[in-house]
């Protein structure tokens, strides 16, 4: 089955305010969604994240790739999915929705 | 469900004041404001990295350990600002060693809440402050949560928050676990605030009704946590959480799925929770001791003559009267006055009823209380008085009250017009 990657984004700002309740409904949504759908996942560290490219032969770095200066790339998940399409489906019923964008690729097989 | 799984269900919330009330023992409640910071920190970290790798093996460690390491941060920016504590160690040896067992272990954090309570219900503090910082710190709601218990306003709440902590601070009111002549007043502030959370839960079921649930779990495991302390497992206490025990034993037989409410003669008392009233029971035992004879104990009393008798129309009415009567000794208020007429009218008849409540017919401070009406609608149509009976359910249904008691009160209404 072909493995694609969930790169979770989101403001940091979404949950601000929450109370502890809230917060673990919140945290078991996202639990419950990784055990039934996502065969991994790992937390990004914090930060902004930079890009390296090479200008005029040397390295050049710029800050994330992100639309909006203040999003952050919170984390990814792994999911098997038979195409595109039902990993994009699967990727729509992540609570993460709520709350960013998830940008969906393709894990190439080699 | 047991207890084990609610404790789960509630992790954050209880870990919230168990951290916050550990964090404060550390830091001292001058240091409140970033206690609650670094715990709610803690909490946000654990929601933006367990998602994503799971639950760590030992939750509650694991977010002692980042709300620690936070506060220690900020202190430490902080000292070295102010260049006031050169040697952290020094000024906090207690948090200079590693996070051991001992520090952290199931006895201290239970230490710890309850003298958090101790300070929250401090008697300098005023009453509405103590409840909100209860509820706050110990309990783990946030403002938003305990305005819509207590329906007041969120700003309103976050203001007593901000005055409490203040006075906390500014008249340095100590953490700790009173003792001596000092526990008897302090110990009364806090269970008259655990009695205040139970009845905010119990009274009324409207709206947030799982949130109202909440506040009378909460107030159990507190009241079970302060019985479990040397200093404070004293009559009174076990006596309170009888009371809160039995009372909590109907809550399932009091409203339907439909959210309708059941007076105690129409409730399934299959539906009671028999393991509440065995605990309740229990603890109404070990209050038996002692001199003091508390309101606390005759309202379980009362409770306990409801739970052992086997239908509405077989229980002791006259016991129940005789014990609200040594209740109006202690606390004459008109609702108490209230209660003990209707039950002396289950135990003598309608009419007995209608002559008690003839005192307080015209008192002030029941105009606006729907159940005051209601109670006589109920006696006069016992009498076939249905006209009557008709004037006091519509004079009811003009005071406040909650949706599913509206409705009640109109079925009622309807019924008396029909005849």
């Amino acid at each position: 089955m072909p493995q694609f990657i969930l790169l979770l984004r989101d403001e940091r700002k979404a949950t601000e305010g929450f109370s502890p309740e809230e917060m673990q409904k919140l945290m078991q949504r996202y639990g419950d969604w990784r055990r039934t759908k996502a065969t991994g996942g790992q937390k990004l560290m914090d930060g902004e994240g930079r890009v390296l490219r090479k200008q005029n032969g040397k390295p050049s770095i710029t800050d994330g790739p992100f639309a909006e200066a203040k999003e952050i790339m919170a984390g990814f998940f792994v999911i098997e999915a038979g195409n595109y399409d039902e990993a994009v489906e699967t990727a729509k019923s992540c609570p993460h929705m709520e709350f960013g964008s998830i940008e969906v690729r393709q894990i190439q097989k080699t | 469900m047991n207890e084990s799984a609610q404790a789960a269900g509630h992790l954050f919330r209880h870990q919230y004041g168990r951290m916050v009330s550990t964090l404060t023992r550390i830091f001292g409640p001058r240091r409140l404001d970033l206690v609650e910071e670094v715990v709610q920190d803690a909490l946000l970290k654990a929601l933006e990295i367990w998602p994503f790798q799971g639950i760590p093996e030992n939750p509650p460690a694991w977010l002692i350990q980042v709300a620690k390491n936070r506060a220690l941060d900020a202190i430490r920016r902080e000292a070295s600002l102010a260049e006031k504590i050169p040697d952290l160690a020094r000024a906090f040896p207690e948090y200079a060693m590693p996070a051991s067992q001992h520090e952290f272990n199931h006895d201290d954090f239970e230490d710890d809440q309850l003298s958090m309570m101790f300070l929250c219900c401090h008697p300098r503090l005023a009453p509405e402050l103590r409840v909100a910082l209860t509820l706050k710190t110990v309990a783990g709601f946030s403002a938003r949560e305990i305005a819509r218990a207590f329906l007041a306003q969120e700003a309103t709440i976050a203001q007593r928050l901000v005055r409490g902590k203040r006075q906390i601070r500014d008249e340095r009111i100590e953490f700790e676990m009173p003792s001596g002549t000092d526990l008897r007043a302090r110990l009364d502030s806090v269970l008259e605030v655990l009695y205040l959370l139970f009845n905010e839960g119990y009274s009324a079921h409207q709206g947030e009704s799982l949130l109202r649930a909440d506040l009378c779990d909460e107030a159990i495991r507190l009241a079970r946590l302060l019985v479990s302390h040397p200093a404070s497992d004293v009559p009174k206490t076990h006596a309170l959480l009888a009371l809160l025990l039995l009372q909590a034993s109907r809550l399932p037989a009091r409203v339907n799925a439909g959210g309708d409410l059941f007076l105690l003669r129409d409730q399934d008392r299959t539906l009671w929770n028999r393991e509440l009233i065995e605990e309740g029971l229990r603890q109404l035992d070990a209050s038996a001791e002692g001199d003091e004879l508390t309101s606390y104990h005759l309202q379980a009393g009362i409770a306990a003559q409801h739970a052992l008798a086997s239908s509405y129309y077989a229980t002791d009415w006259a016991d129940i009267t005789d014990q609200y009567d040594q209740l109006y000794q202690i606390d004459p208020n008109p609702v108490v006055a209230l209660n003990r007429a209707i039950a002396l009218s289950r135990w003598k008849g309608p009419e007995a009823g209608l002559e008690a409540l003839a005192s307080i017919e015209h008192h002030p401070a029941l105009a606006h209380y729907h159940l005051l009406p209601a109670t006589l609608g109920e006696l006069w149509s016992e009498l076939g008085q249905h006209a009557k009976a008709a004037e006091c359910y519509k004079s009811a249904l003009l005071c406040p009250c909650t949706e599913p008691e509206r409705r009640l009160l109109e079925e009622r209404l309807a019924r008396a017009d029909r005849r």
